[in-house]
């Protein structure tokens, strides 16, 4: 073995984030946890990938959760909301490149979102059935400096 | 109209640069000729599409040509010349020259062609004084142009306006003003009728092509109908929609197809075969003009119809398509035009004609929003759509259009209230790559398995009724055989509607049944054996070499019968993973003959109830269930990994950390660093998909 182990203590408390259904990435009933954690020492040397120290919670994956919280006020006519990838600058939205497309009620939407990567960015568009061809428009690209990401229409 | 002079060139073979007056034409054309109007005009016709454009106003003469006939023996056009009232060829200069004919009967003849099996004109006339003619071509023939009369014309007493011969027959054939069908024996000049073919008028154009099919212009409005004259009852079925004229005729080389192998001016639909699809399927098809009339920004064509036509980029279902309720679609067209479209409401596979949905609804250059409404009767699932523009308002839901374009969609109708979830978008991939020794570790080249993927999930209210899995296998490093599947978990098998799983390999409906049977948590199998599913000249799939080879497309569709509630539900990337399959060697800890019991998850995914725990903690392995780790090393490092984009995966036996330096600091530093890291490989030591 080409590194040193070393273990550090840590005490991980996974809280539950408040999710309007679906199972979520951070989906976890709050529990405590005594986990072993190998950081990998700064003297590593690291060849392949093999030689690489890992966490051993970290599963790898750059997914994370977007609540979407959508809601017209005094919306009393059918509406419809589609999130999407933001097209590429000079390109229109790609209604087939949608996370999420739903009638939008007076009652609202309240949905938790898997986002891939931080790199994504989204448009939201709401669309109405009274003829109207422009419609209402959000944008929402990620924020390093929240604990969670929120998506907020209103 | 310097594309159709283009056009007509390559179609006739001609080059008018080099050709010389009287030339016979270089090759037989798919193309047909149409002779019009009082001063001759000759068009080409494509019969795949009705488009005719001018091949030249000049025949060299003042009245007209008719009895029109293509001889596939010299290839030459003969017809009868009114201005010299003679019979005349036509090369490839278009001009009309008088052929000196002897024992010619009076007047002018409009019924004419040139037989296949004899090299011989033939011309007729219904009337005591007239009838049909034959006119040798052979020049080498002592009786060379002298007119014969085969049968006078009371006796054979048709009113027809053309005729055409079978390429492979000496009968020739003409549907009468009445839309009889008459067969002609030109050696006694006997006749038979075949049938009524159900549409009547004068049809001035008759052709055959190579295939014995037989079509017929109708002067009046341009219509082509095609005949299977061999059909004990022969039917008109509107072909193409063609020039009209109220002098019409028309001739073809009958030995060629009708459309070329390289011929790419035709755009096909690529709705399933039922729809109406291919050329025998008469299905819908435009002859396009890429700086003309078409939706969205791009057409293109081929002679075949693909299987995904990757220029259907012109109509957005902005809206779900809810039953009973409207629906919002945009439509983007290149110029204006008329569009006509049809759904399979009722999912019995064809467009019905009372499915027709949009009629010569008038489009502008650019956007046009349309308000449809979804039938209530309509039935929930995928379905198809179909949008043709055209320049005319009318087009029916197949059949040659002589412009613009067709777009099939597949479309989902859904009851109302339905929501859409996908991941990591509806048209954006994951990637799912695995390593196959587990639980000892690998070489990391991370490509034993490589998948992209996405889920949807559709709600109605708060319950999920329907999950969609879907993506590519991209490649196979692998020695072993393994097999990909999906976990549901927490969502029991008996929820499953298990009767209406679509299951979709490489495109074809899969027979067997994706939900693994006798579990408790539904499992799909989505790919049963990741090695035998592809054939490659390569010893692995797309890792070292034969990277052309396509990639598999897979493809899932999970009705529940009992809808769950979205807080109990599974959902997001759910849980694919790889299994042994069984019968097949899979290193010492797996049993041949129970296989399936091996499984590699993503990093701390939990196996599912077939997996064999016993295998935990052997060799490499470090899973811990009490802390709900899983399929890593002591080191952390994982046999599955999700990267967040349509991923290209390192080449066979090239280290993950090699092709991708920037992941190092990503995996030490738990994603704080370099989170896109997969968007930077080494490219000449990766493979790249962009599927």
């Amino acid at each position: 073995m080409k590194y040193f182990k070393c273990y550090t203590l840590v005490t991980l408390l996974f809280v539950l984030i408040g999710c309007g259904g679906g199972e979520s990435e951070n989906k976890a009933q709050p529990v405590e946890t005594v986990a072993v954690v190998k950081d990998p020492p700064a003297d590593n040397i690291v060849e392949t990938t093999a030689d690489i120290i890992v966490d051993a919670d970290f599963n790898l994956s750059t997914k994370f959760n977007l609540q979407l919280d959508a809601k017209l006020e005094g919306l009393d006519q059918r509406a419809y909301l589609n999130v999407c990838l933001a097209p590429q600058s000079g390109e229109k939205l790609d209604y087939n490149n949608c996370l999420f497309r739903s009638p939008l009620t007076a009652s609202g939407i309240n949905e938790s979102l898997l986002i891939s990567h931080s790199e994504m960015k989204l448009v939201a568009q709401i669309w109405f059935y009274d003829g109207s061809t422009v419609p209402i428009q959000y944008e929402w690209q990620y924020e390093s400096n929240l604990d969670e990401q929120k998506f907020m229409i209103r | 109209m310097k594309r159709y002079q283009i056009l007509i060139s390559l179609f006739l073979g001609f080059t008018s640069l080099n050709a010389q007056a009287g030339d016979p034409f270089s090759t037989c054309p798919s193309k047909a000729f149409l002779v019009q109007d009082t001063t001759a005009r000759l068009y080409g016709v494509n019969l795949v599409s009705g488009n005719a454009p001018e091949l030249t106003s000049d025949m060299g003469t003042t009245s007209k040509v008719n009895g029109f006939g293509f001889s596939v023996h010299d290839q030459y056009l003969y017809g009868w010349g009114y201005e010299a009232g003679t019979l005349v060829r036509i090369g490839s200069d278009y001009q009309v020259e008088p052929l000196s004919i002897t024992n010619s009967p009076d007047g002018n003849y409009f019924v004419g062609d040139v037989s296949v099996q004899e090299n011989a004109y033939y011309f007729y006339k219904k009337g005591a004084s007239t009838g049909l003619y034959r006119i040798p071509l052979d020049e080498a023939s002592g009786d060379y142009l002298a007119v014969n009369q085969v049968i006078d014309g009371s006796s054979l007493n048709l009113t027809i306006f053309d005729l055409a011969f079978h390429p492979d027959t000496n009968m020739a054939y003409s549907v009468d003003k009445n839309g009889d069908l008459h067969q002609i024996d030109v050696s006694d000049g006997s006749s038979t009728l075949l049938g009524n073919v159900g549409q009547s008028g004068t049809f001035g154009a008759v052709y055959f092509d190579v295939e014995g099919t037989f079509y017929i212009s109708r002067n009046s409005d341009g219509y082509i109908f095609r005949i299977n004259v061999s059909d004990p009852s022969p039917t008109a079925e509107l072909f193409a929609f063609g020039p009209n004229s109220g002098n019409n005729d028309g001739a073809r080389c009958a030995t060629a197809p009708l459309i070329d192998e390289d011929d790419t001016s035709i755009d096909f639909g690529d709705a399933p075969s039922s729809y109406g699809l291919t050329l025998a399927d008469n299905g819908a098809r435009h002859e396009f003009d890429a700086s003309g009339l078409f939706l969205g920004s791009l057409v293109n064509g081929e002679s075949t119809p693909k299987a995904v036509d990757d220029s259907d980029d012109g109509v957005q279902f902005v809206t779900g398509l809810e039953a009973g309720l409207d629906t919002l679609i945009l439509v983007t067209s290149s110029t204006s035009g008329y569009l006509n479209a049809w759904f399979d409401w009722n999912k019995n596979n064809i467009f019905d004609e009372s499915e027709q949905a949009i009629t010569s609804k008038n489009l502008v250059s650019g956007e046009n929003h349309i308000l449809l409404e979804v039938p209530s009767s309509a039935q929930v699932g995928n379905t198809w759509a179909r949008f043709r523009v055209t320049e005319n308002a009318v087009v029916t839901v197949n059949g040659g259009a002589a412009n613009g374009e067709v777009e099939d969609y597949e479309v989902n109708i859904s009851d109302p209230g339905m929501s859409t979830t996908s991941y990591p978008g509806g048209g954006s991939w994951v990637t799912l790559a695995y390593e196959d020794l587990w639980p000892e570790k690998g070489d990391y080249d991370f490509n034993d398995v490589v998948v992209n993927y996405r889920t949807t999930i559709n709600k109605v209210g708060s319950n999920v009724i329907r999950y969609v899995i879907e993506g590519h296998l991209n490649a196979v490093g692998a020695g072993y055989h393994n097999g990909f599947a999906v976990r549901f978990k927490n969502l029991p098998s008996g929820y499953v509607n298990s009767s209406l799983i679509r299951h979709e390999i490489g495109g074809a409906l899969q027979s067997s049944v994706a939900l693994e049977p006798g579990r408790s948590e539904a499992i799909l199998v989505v790919i049963p054996d990741t090695k035998s599913i592809y054939t490659s000249a390569c010893a692995y799939f797309r890792t070292n070499g034969c990277e052309s080879d396509p990639t598999i497309s897979f493809k899932i569709t999970l009705p529940l019968s009992t809808p769950i509630d979205a807080s109990a539900a599974p959902s997001g990337i759910l849980d694919p993973f790889i299994f042994a399959v069984n019968g097949f060697a899979h290193g010492e800890y797996v049993n041949v003959n129970s296989a399936r019991s091996w499984e590699v998850h993503l990093k701390n995914q939990e196996p599912t109830e077939a997996f064999d725990s016993s295998l935990l903690q052997k060799e490499d392995d470090d899973s811990d269930s009490v802390l709900g780790r899983y399929f890593l090393t002591e080191t952390g490092l994982p046999f599955g990994m999700e990267m967040g984009v349509n991923w290209s995966h390192p080449k066979e036996k090239v280290d993950l950390n090699t092709a991708y330096p920037l992941f190092r600091d990503f995996a030490e530093t738990s994603g704080s660093e370099n989170q896109t890291w997969f968007n930077n490989p080494q490219n000449s030591i990766v493979i790249t998909n962009s599927n």
